[in-house]
């Protein structure tokens, strides 16, 4: 099998002045080349941090990550989609590029037909405020791709739009991350959202955060995240995974 | 548009011509109501003077072309302080954003300092720099910088953790943080701060002319009350509150110009 990330036995500890708080305890996982493979665990356990120390902005405790390729580009998204409100759309896209110095003719090219492929190419230059929550976040979503990277980090990507912007851009991001055959990982709580999207579904259990379970995604004639909702395995996975997570409110 | 929204245009145009006119009147009856209570000798003219005697004041400074000088001396004085208060408070504030310990380390002397009485300052300001303009814009500096450098240092603060962690993920140098979010996202604040700052400034610079000036509508003010010349002190207050006014909707306007291609 072709992996691309194998995460092997990575911890991650939070030190206060009180106390140490461990978030994420020896998770080891491979992540396949092409594949979407999402995360779920409840709100508050530290599966935001694994994203943050595999982009590089956090420090691990122990363990190590090895990625199958030499200096792989990572991209990461944020929860919101931070677009900088005094920058035109175009010019958010080609923020990454710019401070990597990677602002070349081609790869602005690269990002205008990404732009104009994914519908905003009427939107170039206005300013994000004029834009709806779906759309920036395929702004941000481009911006991302704009460096090329070889693996996506998405962070509950969808977490700040409402359900039905959710379901759209949710089958908007799907198409464009399997068009571009982008290996991805996404950390989310949405159970549906898990299934409907992925290969793969990693289940971890509170803090700290360790891993439950791990579940193959096989639904029948396999399409669009919206589309998958329906299929018959759908309900029997999530009754699964939410019995996993062990939920009390 | 329909005529229901046209009236309701009407009726908000007319309420505030109405606004207008009574602030004018109220303006007008004060004055009236002054000359009439120093004319006829309710109150003492000679403590109290009368809008006639300060106008032919006034009048009188501005022929002999006096006036032009004082108001020219407390505006340069201003602008000096403003630009120098203003420049300084963003440098600083970038240096204590990027040095967090040293933060730390002063932040509670600049409390301490924030909350003393700069005037008390003053003499001791007078005999460092020396009785000159130099004076004046060192205690503007004392009363105008330091509200900069917290104003200007809490907006690069209060800048979204998930866009600095956006820039982070694209391995951004600190410079490049500072040229692509910090200082942009911080304009706003930044700009605001400029109305606080110019007020400050104003009242340094009046500060400073009443300690050490031989020039200004500070020095016209203590001047009058030295010779007991209130109707000169005053014509003093009266273009004072002018000017400050005329500074003020300045940089509004300015404030207003950069707002506006944000």
């Amino acid at each position: 099998m072709n992996n691309l990330l194998e995460i092997s036995h990575i911890s991650k500890n939070y030190i206060t002045e009180k106390e140490e708080i461990e978030a994420i305890k020896d998770i080891t996982l491979k992540v396949e080349k092409g594949s979407i493979l999402t995360i779920v665990g409840s709100s508050g356990c530290g599966k935001s941090s694994l994203l943050s120390i595999l982009a590089g902005i956090d420090q691990k405790t122990s363990g190590t990550f090895t990625f199958s390729c030499s200096n792989p580009v990572i991209g990461y998204m944020l929860q919101s989609d931070s677009l900088f409100p005094w920058l035109t759309i175009y010019e958010n896209a080609i923020l990454g590029l710019i401070i990597q110095k990677k602002d070349t003719k081609e790869n602005k090219e690269y990002v205008k037909k990404l732009l104009s492929t994914y519908k905003l190419n009427d939107f170039m230059d206005k300013y994000p405020n004029e834009l709806s929550g779906g759309m920036k976040q395929r702004v941000a979503l481009i911006r991302t791709l704009a460096l090329r990277p070889d693996i996506l980090l998405l962070d509950e990507p969808f977490s700040a739009l409402d359900y039905q912007s959710r379901l759209a851009i949710s089958d908007d991001v799907y198409n464009i991350i399997k068009k571009e055959g982008i290996t991805t990982l996404i950390v989310s709580h949405d159970i549906a959202e898990a299934i409907s999207m992925s290969d793969k579904v990693v289940v971890l259990s509170k803090r700290p955060c360790k891993i439950k379970k791990i579940y193959e995604i096989h639904l029948t004639d396999k399409r669009t995240p919206m589309k998958n909702r329906q299929a018959k395995e759908f309900n029997d996975y999530y009754n699964k995974i939410w019995k996993d997570l062990d939920i009390n409110v | 548009m329909s005529s229901e929204s046209l009236q309701i245009i009407k009726k908000k145009k007319r309420t505030k011509r109405r606004i207008l006119i009574s602030q004018i009147l109220i303006v007008i009856l004060f004055f009236c109501f002054w000359e009439f209570l120093s004319n006829k000798k309710i109150i003492n003219p000679f403590i109290f003077s009368s809008p006639s005697k300060i106008w032919n004041t006034i009048f009188s400074l501005a022929l002999t072309g006096e006036l032009w000088g004082h108001i020219l001396t407390t505006l340069y004085e201003t602008i000096l302080a403003f630009g120098i208060g203003i420049t300084l408070g963003f440098i600083i504030a970038i240096l204590l954003y990027e040095l967090p310990i040293l933060a730390k380390i002063i932040d509670p002397f600049l409390t301490m300092l924030n909350s003393l009485p700069k005037v008390a300052l003053g003499p001791m300001i007078l005999i460092w720099t020396g009785a000159n303009t130099k004076s004046i814009i060192v205690m503007a500096l004392l009363i105008n910088l330091i509200v900069s450098i917290m104003n200007i240092y809490n907006g690069f603060l209060g800048v979204d953790p998930m866009k600095l962690k956006l820039l982070q993920s694209f391995k951004a140098t600190k410079y490049q943080i500072l040229k692509y979010l910090i200082i942009p996202e911080s304009m706003r604040t930044i700009i605001s701060s400029l109305k606080i700052n110019i007020s400050m400034t104003l009242i340094g610079v009046i500060m400073g002319e009443f300690l050490v000036s031989k020039k200004g509508i500070g020095y016209l003010i203590i001047y009058g009350t030295q010779v007991f010349n209130l109707t000169l002190v005053m014509s003093g207050i009266l273009i004072l509150i002018i000017l400050s006014f005329l500074i003020y909707e300045c940089v509004s306007y300015i404030e207003k110009k950069l707002s506006k291609n944000r």
